[in-house]
């Protein structure tokens, strides 16, 4: 049926255009494995990304068949040792555009491999804003960096009067990245760090200070507790055994992301309930990080017919890019750092309870620039 | 075209006064209450009616005996009867139903299911569903062209208007226009199709003789920025001299002069306002706010708001009949 309406469609002149996407992602995701999802608020099957991709791929569909244009899919998930191989393959086949659902590391080495082929690269999960200040000409990101998510926080602290704030922080690398780009939100909106306490796994007596969440969080007066444990294994014990009673944010209790389940306006039912139906499982932020990558990438391509990876990565940095990502704002990509602006959810396993840019942060051009690094304060490392 | 309908009624009902006459009455559909607020002239409520989940459109039979509306949750258009202001009967639909009209002889509805990406026609009279046309993701305003030919319906995923033809229930063009289209208004010439894109602030103007977009207003109130204006609801004077324009998340309604596309006023009203009336005599319009759970009236010779009004949970769309 929706077939033949679409071929009656297509009778109209084709600029008989191409756009071969690829979707790249490790088979064993270290972010993603099961064991180290705890504070993940349920439990989510395994994320495999490349069901976003095609949802975005079949939302358009209507769009890129008017205009004439052929989008395919290349969706490849390897080991680690494979990655640039494979990479390199995908860009000698063709696809003008890669996706990478990959760690920050893995995306910072495709970029490197790839730098002088005619392929745009969209870092659609890594968050690190090392990746943002690294400057790679042929790369845009999608999802949240660290640094938009932190904002948030802060903005919503600032707003709740909540100025106070004790920092428990993990072992891990990307709990120091998560715990330093908080500490710049809030010195941003000068709001206070009393503390900043290293927590452990480790169970022995002797560790005590750093493993029992009483100790760890007495001698001090606070407003709030934030966690930064991106493996999530500490940090879901922390809500409700804090010396004194305060709320939890970060790694657990209020979370920020991209994308929330239970967010109801602005249409983003309807893209919830389309993703549930095509996988059965609820959308999880990496998830509608890489739709609206790809959603980006063929808006683009329908509006600037035949361009090369550069014009394109021109097109989506620029004002000409007005997305819709069911969100409620128009996005685009920043042109200093190739990051996506966009409002950032605050969310308990139940509900959305904030959208930052929370209401009253302006700014002279655009209220998401309140979030993420600002042209003025942007440096290439 | 309803409205143009409703004016030659309106005139036959000052001819034959037993024919129709309106109850001056003010409906307004609450998409979280589950209910259709009803309002006396005087804006006194003088009922609240229980629907099926999730009101949304609603629309008037030519008489103005029935009241129908979508209801999203329950997958039915609810048949309110306006003399007994009680649901005297549904009409089942496809999933999510959300705005819809009905042909010019009546005899057909065409709907947008937002769940599902179709547009159905549905026989009034046997409560079947006819033909679905396929359109893209989130289909939303459906409105029909004055001769009746066609139906377009935009899809906001797809950022563009379908023209359907009617006979052969098919898409025949699509016309890209801004981001996220919602809404329709036709000018009573037939000549124009105004449709509200919601994220990208603008209104594009559709000329239908050639089926292609001859203007784009954008919409931004002074003192907002515009990505904060969302524009949603339409309403056209009967005159084709005026077209009011919801700004959504900006908190104004825009009196647009529909000949040289200027903006007359900014005028505000409640939060995230969205639908629009306006009473037959003209010197009112009545905006629903979702967000702020009311409704703003204005004064239409003075362009300014008279008063705010409570009305329950999420006001959806509202009607007056008069």
């Amino acid at each position: 049926m929706r077939w033949a309406l679409l071929l009656a469609v297509l009778a109209g002149p084709a600029l008989g255009d191409e756009l071969k996407i690829g979707h790249l992602s490790l088979t064993e995701d270290p972010r993603y494995v099961q064991d180290w999802g705890y504070a993940r608020l349920i439990a989510p099957p395994p994320v495999i990304t490349a069901d976003a991709a095609r949802m975005a791929v079949e939302d358009l569909r209507f769009t890129t068949d008017a205009v004439g244009l052929t989008v395919t899919l290349d969706a490849q998930a390897v080991a680690a040792e494979d990655l640039l191989a494979t990479a390199q393959g995908m860009a000698a086949a063709g696809d003008a555009v890669l996706v990478l659902d990959l760690p920050g590391s893995d995306v910072a080495a495709v970029a490197q491999a790839l730098k002088d082929q005619p392929v745009l690269l969209v870092n659609a999960t890594a968050p690190e804003d090392s990746l943002r200040t690294a400057c790679h000409a042929n790369i845009i990101h999608s999802g949240p960096s660290l640094r938009q998510e932190t904002d948030a926080f802060a903005q919503y602290l600032r707003a709740m009067n909540w100025e106070n704030v004790l920092i428990l922080q993990g072992e891990n690398p990307a709990d120091a990245d998560l715990a330093d780009a908080f500490v710049a939100s809030v010195e941003r909106l000068r709001l206070t760090v009393v503390d900043r306490r290293p927590f452990t796994l480790a169970a022995d007596p002797q560790s005590r200070e750093g493993n029992n969440i009483k100790l760890l969080t007495a001698d001090a007066d606070y407003d709030v507790v934030f966690v930064a444990d991106t493996r999530g294994e500490f940090a879901r014990y922390v809500p409700y055994a804090t010396l004194l009673p305060r709320p939890v944010i970060g790694s657990v209790g209020l979370t920020a992301g991209a994308w929330h389940w239970a967010l109801e306006r602005d249409g983003a039912t309807q893209v919830s309930s389309r993703f549930d139906k095509l996988t059965g499982r609820k959308m999880q932020p990496a998830d509608w990080d890489v739709w609206i990558a790809v959603k980006s990438l063929i808006s683009a391509a329908v509006k600037s017919p035949g361009a090369t990876p550069p014009e394109l990565r021109a097109f989506l940095t620029s004002e000409k890019l007005k997305l819709d990502g069911s969100k409620g704002v128009t996005l685009n990509y920043r042109p200093w750092d190739g990051q996506m602006r966009q409002p950032v959810l605050l969310a308990t396993s139940e509900a959305v309870i904030a959208i930052a840019p929370i209401e009253g942060f302006s700014h002279q051009t655009n209220r998401l620039d309140t979030l993420g690094t600002d042209e003025a304060e942007f440096v290439c490392n | 075209m309803m409205r143009f309908l409703l004016s030659i009624l309106a005139a036959l009902a000052l001819a034959f006064p037993a024919l129709a006459k309106g109850t001056g009455l003010i409906f307004v559909s609450l998409e979280r209450g589950n209910q259709v607020v009803v309002l006396n002239p005087d804006l006194s409520v003088m009922k609240k009616i229980d629907t099926s989940r999730r009101p949304r459109d609603m629309r008037f039979n030519a008489d103005r005996t029935r009241l129908y509306v979508a209801c999203g949750d329950d997958d039915v258009i609810d048949v309110i009867d306006v003399a007994t202001l009680e649901v005297v009967d549904s009409i089942p639909t496809g999933p999510s139903p959300e705005i819809f009209v009905f042909s010019p002889d009546e005899t057909q509805i065409f709907v947008s299911n937002e769940e599902d990406s179709t547009m159905e026609m549905i026989d009034v009279a046997t409560k079947t569903v006819t033909d679905r046309v396929a359109t893209g993701a989130e289909p939303e305003g459906v409105i029909n062209s004055v001769d009746g030919k066609y139906i377009f319906v935009t899809s906001e995923v797809a950022d563009m208007v379908h023209v359907v033809d009617r006979a052969k229930s098919a898409v025949i063009k699509n016309i890209i226009v801004g981001t996220r289209p919602r809404r329709f208004v036709v000018t009573p010439d037939g000549a124009e199709l105004w449709v509200s894109d919601e994220l990208s602030s603008e209104v594009h103007v559709i000329d239908l003789a050639a089926m292609e977009v001859k203007q784009v207003l954008t919409l931004v109130p002074p003192g907002f920025q515009p990505e904060d204006v969302t524009p949603v609801g339409m309403a056209i004077t009967r005159d084709g001299s005026k077209v009011l324009i919801t700004l959504g998340r900006a908190n104004h309604l825009a009196i647009v002069d529909a000949k040289t596309f200027e903006v007359l006023k900014y005028v505000l009203v409640g939060s995230r306002a969205w639908d629009v009336d306006l009473t037959s005599d003209e010197k009112t319009a009545f905006v629903a706010n979702g967000l702020s759970d009311d409704i703003t009236v204005i004064d239409m010779a003075t362009m300014a708001p008279v008063q705010s009004l409570p009305v329950g949970r999420t006001p959806h769309s509202i009607r007056v009949d008069d």
